[in-house]
């Protein structure tokens, strides 16, 4: 099945949206488990625990959060003012390159809630139970 | 900024929804599918669905209701009642419901808090505690708050938040129903308990009540049943909710000061 994956995604570039944990199978390894990830986007996924500025917070990072496109085409077109989305999660994407991230939201600092990398997507956040900012972003994802 | 979360709690009884005072006196308010089409449209943070039933009659939960539920619902949904196992806490997950509660099972067996956690994963794992205040404190009861456990709240926290809970509901039976205002000291209590996000349900009755729990508490879940189902004071069944308007000024009386950009 990682064979006709790969070949999906990085030979024949269909796009993929990973969600939550999904976007999280996107990095190279995590330390929630010990096999890697599918690593199709360079990045390591650590838990809040662990870093610093969220240390003192509560963990899980849940509820409604702002969300800070880097850009307001693709995924988020229309999405770049003002948007809010669910999040319920321990662990956190962090990317070795900075031009994957593709929005951040506020946890005691910045974090990656959305990464991109060509054809592979992934959001931290829940968009199909996030509303009207959810409906926006799953269409923008189907008009790719 | 991650937002105070104002959430509807619907409890099911007999395959209804109902609003109870005190825990008993069941009132028919509506159909539970219908409830939720009309909480997607007012866009509510968050959904808690309690099945009051399960747990007392020792039945299994209700899994095509809550595959309807899950499927119609557009907002995180968290569903209780009857859930005692690992097993069934990930078939309710394969639903597609974000979040499981446990009460009953968590008191009686508190390591199924750690199994559930370690099936799907801590952030979904809701453990309820139903209080009533007594001079010895908050007392625990389970079963509807038909039966005491002669636990304290202190306790019961400390250990669920150990063995793996993600989050802490607690349900004051006293206020139930009342819309009075949340128990703000029970609230207050939680917070000093826990570092894990907490929710508060049982006796708000007004936009004020959940104004000064936010205030009170920061960034927690304010919780209420009768609020949102009742309208006005004969407490007319209309599901409501606050509007966009209202909901942002609350958020914003809160917010704090906006950090400059470089």
């Amino acid at each position: 099945m990682r064979a006709q994956l790969d070949d999906l995604v990085l030979r024949r570039r269909a796009a993929v949206l990973g969600v939550c944990v999904g976007m999280q199978m996107l990095a190279r390894g995590s330390d929630e488990g010990k096999r890697p990830g599918l690593g199709w986007i360079d990045g390591h996924v650590r838990a809040f625990r662990s870093w610093e500025p969220a240390r003192r917070l509560p963990v899980p990072h849940m509820g409604w959060n702002d969300v800070r496109p880097t850009s307001g085409t693709g995924l988020f077109r229309e999405l770049d003012l003002d948007a809010r989305f669910y999040f319920l999660h321990s662990f956190f994407f962090e990317c070795a390159k900075p031009e994957d991230v593709r929005a951040v939201s506020p946890y005691g600092a910045d974090f990656s809630s959305a990464v991109g990398h060509g054809n592979v997507h992934g959001v931290q956040f829940h968009p199909e139970k996030s509303h009207h900012f959810g409906t926006r972003l799953l269409r923008n994802f189907a008009e790719l | 900024m991650l937002r105070p979360r104002i959430t509807p709690c619907l409890l099911v009884h007999n395959g209804g929804l109902v609003k109870t005072v005190g825990f008993t006196a069941p009132r028919y308010v509506g159909d539970p599918l219908n409830a939720v089409k009309i909480f997607n449209e007012k866009e509510a943070d968050e959904l808690i669905v309690l099945d009051i039933d399960a747990s007392v009659r020792g039945t299994e939960p209700n899994y095509r209701l809550i595959a309807n539920l899950a499927v119609e619902c557009r907002m995180p949904l968290c569903y209780g009642g009857g859930i005692k196992t690992a097993e069934q806490a990930k078939r309710i997950v394969g639903l597609g419901v974000e979040k499981v509660s446990i009460s009953s099972a968590a008191i009686e067996n508190p390591t199924v808090i750690s199994r559930m956690a370690e099936e799907v994963g801590s952030q979904s794992v809701i453990v309820v505690f139903d209080v009533r205040r007594s001079r010895r404190g908050y007392e625990v009861w389970s079963h509807n708050g038909s039966r005491q456990t002669g636990k304290l709240l202190d306790e019961v926290v400390r250990s669920a938040e150990s063995l793996g809970a993600g989050e802490i509901l607690v349900n004051s039976i006293d206020n139930d129903g009342q819309m009075t205002g949340y128990d703000l000291a029970l609230a207050k209590r939680l917070r000093e308990l826990t570092s894990l996000p907490m929710t508060v349900l049982g006796g708000a009755g007004s936009v004020d009540d959940i104004r000064r729990l936010i205030e009170t508490c920061g960034v927690v879940g304010a919780a209420a049943g009768s609020l949102f189902v009742f309208k006005g004071p004969y407490r007319a069944v209309l599901i409501n909710y606050l509007g966009p308007a209202l909901k942002e000024d609350l958020i914003r009386r809160l917010a704090p000061a906006p950090v400059e950009q470089p």
